[in-house]
């Protein structure tokens, strides 16, 4: 595991992330307004970084295990840690951004899937489901819920669509590291895993499929694709667990308003 | 950013977490919990995730991996 163990944070320590995820909110909402026909994926990181050096903090994700970018851009069928090139996007395309950043030592890490000019109806649906399977989650991860109850309300809502949740990869604790314990399956049964309690704090992300679950990675050793071509798409938020429910600390200021009227607290 | 995920199916485990690991030792968990981690480089270090059942490792490595160094 990397740097120091688990445990909870403190009110004054989820504070200190709900500064670095809001600036990870705006940075996110900055550069999915940049995602147009042509633009390319290295302009959108270049965007990403410079927005997050102007705000004080550090890129998080460059350098990190070697991904040699500030933020990961998946295309179509790519699901997760796509590197930005100069690959320019295309009407009609579907991108994920998942971009992740430190500020006084506390991570923030989110991400979002938005579609490049017009898309198919098939792939806003694909997107809408994604969105709305991370926004049913964060609802149910609050005192007293366990892991697997997250994974089972993201697993079950993406499967009544016809899709397929990636179980390769999951979601994670975060604080002063960015990957730190739980894992956060997108998939589960209720009741099981750790139960939450305030203080902890949990990136959910759920990873949708229009197609069967399978992904493989390519020789990049980083790009995940889904194994049968079909297209993916992907959500995330950094949640604290406090008292009085979920937090959702990388709220985007455009989803601000429609967090805070689903019992979650936002910013 | 998300993490890969291994995970078995233990004596300890009560997740329910899909069995993927083609290894067939049951505390293959408690053994790992023991190894050294390899310090080769961070894309080689184990990710261990105290959670009762549960490790993930970066991508690009697999299972295989996983069983061979604790065989």
């Amino acid at each position: 595991m990397r740097g120091e163990s688990f445990r909870l944070k403190k009110p004054d320590e989820i504070a200190k992330m709900s500064h670095s995820g809001e600036i990870l909110g705006a940075c996110l909402e900055h550069v999915a307004n940049h995602v147009a026909p042509g633009v390319t994926l290295n302009a959108l990181d270049r965007e990403a970084d410079t927005f997050i050096r102007d705000h004080g903090c550090i890129p998080g994700f460059i350098g990190y295990d070697g991904f040699p970018k500030s933020i990961c851009i998946s295309v179509n069928n790519e699901v997760v840690h796509g590197i930005p090139s100069e690959r320019a996007v295309q009407e009609g395309d579907i991108v994920s951004l998942d971009c992740g950043l430190i500020l006084d030592g506390w991570w923030a890490d989110s991400g979002l899937t938005v579609p490049c000019g017009t898309v198919a109806q098939e792939m806003q649906d694909l997107i809408t489901v994604t969105q709305e399977a991370l926004y049913r989650a964060i609802e149910v991860a609050r005192p007293g819920a366990h892991i697997g109850d997250i994974g089972h309300t993201v697993q079950t809502y993406v499967e009544s669509h016809g899709y397929s949740v990636v179980k390769h990869y999951v979601g994670h604790g975060i604080g002063r590291d960015m990957h730190e314990p739980p894992q956060v399956p997108n998939y589960g049964k209720p009741g099981t895993g750790n139960e939450l309690k305030p203080g902890y704090v949990i990136a959910i992300e759920p990873m949708v499929n229009m197609g069967r679950d399978g992904v493989r990675t390519l020789d990049d050793n980083w790009t995940v694709v889904t194994q049968d071509g079909s297209w993916s798409a992907y959500a995330e938020h950094t949640v604290a667990i406090t008292e009085d429910g979920p937090h959702v600390l990388t709220v985007r200021p455009a989803e601000r308003s429609l967090l805070a009227s689903r019992k979650c607290a936002v910013g | 950013m998300t993490v890969g995920f291994s995970a078995w199916r233990t004596h300890n485990c009560s997740a329910g977490f899909i069995p993927q690991c083609p290894c067939t030792v049951r505390d293959v968990f408690l053994n790992v919990q023991q190894a050294s981690l390899p310090s080769a480089n961070e894309h080689n270090r184990w990710l261990f995730w105290g959670v009762s059942c549960c490790f993930a490792l970066p991508a690009g490595m697999g299972t295989q991996r996983i069983c061979s160094l604790t065989a």
